[in-house]
């Protein structure tokens, strides 16, 4: 099953909307036939990257989910719009948060999406067929 | 839109004389003193408690479990760490709040027909492990399910977020003996780890099994389907309990 890519996906910057964010992400990888396994960890992955975005400091409105699939692999980007010249934040490498999606990514990444602090994560398939 | 309260919802003077509160802190584990600390901030566990009346849950009972929470917080606060204690009382109070109804929440919140999307699922999941000897997409689920691709990740969802985590947790297993199983956590299940400080105040929270996924997940590196041959459960269970063991430490954790 193909994904026309890129996705978008732009929410008010809240713990409340991370919900969305998260089936949707959720329903890409699902599509690109990651396994059962491979989607929940996703979730697991947007569930603590939003998680720390959204301890940058205020002000801040959107929080975006850029996903672009390729072949099997799930390459999400997140991101808010907040203004901080400190990113990745001072300890968010050795933050638990950090650990999880380092955990259950194949790549992860603090990056920044244009100016807005943005965490990238990367999770593969395995081949499958065999 | 429901929220969980946070700080500013709750913000309310703080009861009582701050420094009157620190000392009697240090003098717990001192009986009148936990007595006093619980009168005091009954009324703010009990506000608290309030915020989730409505959801089908009476308000009695709500009250009873924020005050399980209120002395759970009496009982786990450092005077010495520089957080103010009705942040941190209200992070343990809401916390249990939120267990209390993801305990109950399967049977009041599910809907029926997601419940039973959820049983296909996991049935369908468990075989086609089985069969295949990996963990199997949504696409080979849905068929085997009898149930839509869109229907398959929402009964996913429900799986993850209304969790049958009172079944699961050993009998006994409810964080009662916080320091016993902190101590029980570094000495004879898992090889001491400094990384598990990070989050040793939480991990309190969850129970043995939670905590041994946890760490052969992200101390051992196993996948998913490693830790469910290991423990023998399902790795649909393993994504279960993981899910779950995260976002206990998460509601802990941040304050």
């Amino acid at each position: 099953m193909s994904v026309p890519s890129p996705v978008l996906v732009n929410v008010p910057a809240g713990p409340d909307l991370v919900h969305i964010i998260r089936a949707v992400a959720a329903s890409i990888a699902a599509r690109l036939d990651l396994p059962i396994d491979a989607v929940e960890e996703v979730r697991v992955a947007v569930d603590e990257a939003a998680s720390i975005l959204l301890q940058a400091p205020a002000p801040y409105d959107r929080l975006s989910l850029t996903i672009e699939p390729r072949g099997t692999e799930m390459n999400g980007l997140l991101s808010i719009d907040a203004r901080t010249a400190e990113w990745p934040p001072p300890g968010a490498e050795a933050s638990w948060s950090w650990r999880v999606i380092s955990g259950v990514c194949d790549e992860a990444a603090f990056e920044r999406s244009g100016v807005d602090p943005a965490i990238r994560f990367i999770k593969r398939g395995p081949m499958l067929g065999g | 839109m429901r929220r969980v309260p946070d700080e500013h919802d709750t913000a309310r003077p703080e009861p009582g004389d701050p420094s009157e509160i620190l000392e009697l802190f240090r003098h717990l584990p001192d009986h009148d003193a936990r007595d006093s600390l619980a009168q005091e901030y009954l009324p703010f566990a009990e506000h608290l408690a309030r915020r989730f009346a409505g959801r089908g849950e009476p308000v009695d009972d709500l009250v009873q479990v924020a005050s399980v929470g209120l002395l759970h917080a009496i009982d786990r606060f450092d005077p010495d760490r520089e957080v103010r204690f009705s942040t941190f009382a209200a992070a343990t109070i809401v916390g249990e709040l939120k267990r209390h109804f993801r305990d109950k929440g399967w049977s009041i919140r599910v809907p029926r027909d997601l419940q039973e999307a959820a049983m296909r699922v996991n049935r369908a999941n468990s075989e086609l492990w089985q069969e295949l000897g990996r963990s199997p997409t949504v696409a080979e689920v849905a068929p085997r399910a009898g149930l839509s691709h869109d229907e398959v990740l929402e009964a996913m969802e429900a799986l993850g977020a209304y969790s049958t985590a009172s079944l699961d947790a050993p009998a006994g297993d409810d964080g009662a003996s916080v320091s016993g199983s902190v101590a029980a956590v570094g000495e004879d299940v898992f090889e001491v780890s400094e990384d598990w400080i990070t989050i040793l105040p939480a991990i309190t929270h969850l129970s043995d099994r939670e905590r041994r996924i946890l760490y052969l997940r992200f101390f051992k590196g196993l996948t998913q389907s490693e830790i469910a041959v290991e423990i023998g459960i399902s790795q649909m269970h393993v994504s279960r309990l993981l899910s779950q063991a995260l976002q206990t430490i998460r509601a802990k954790a941040r304050m």
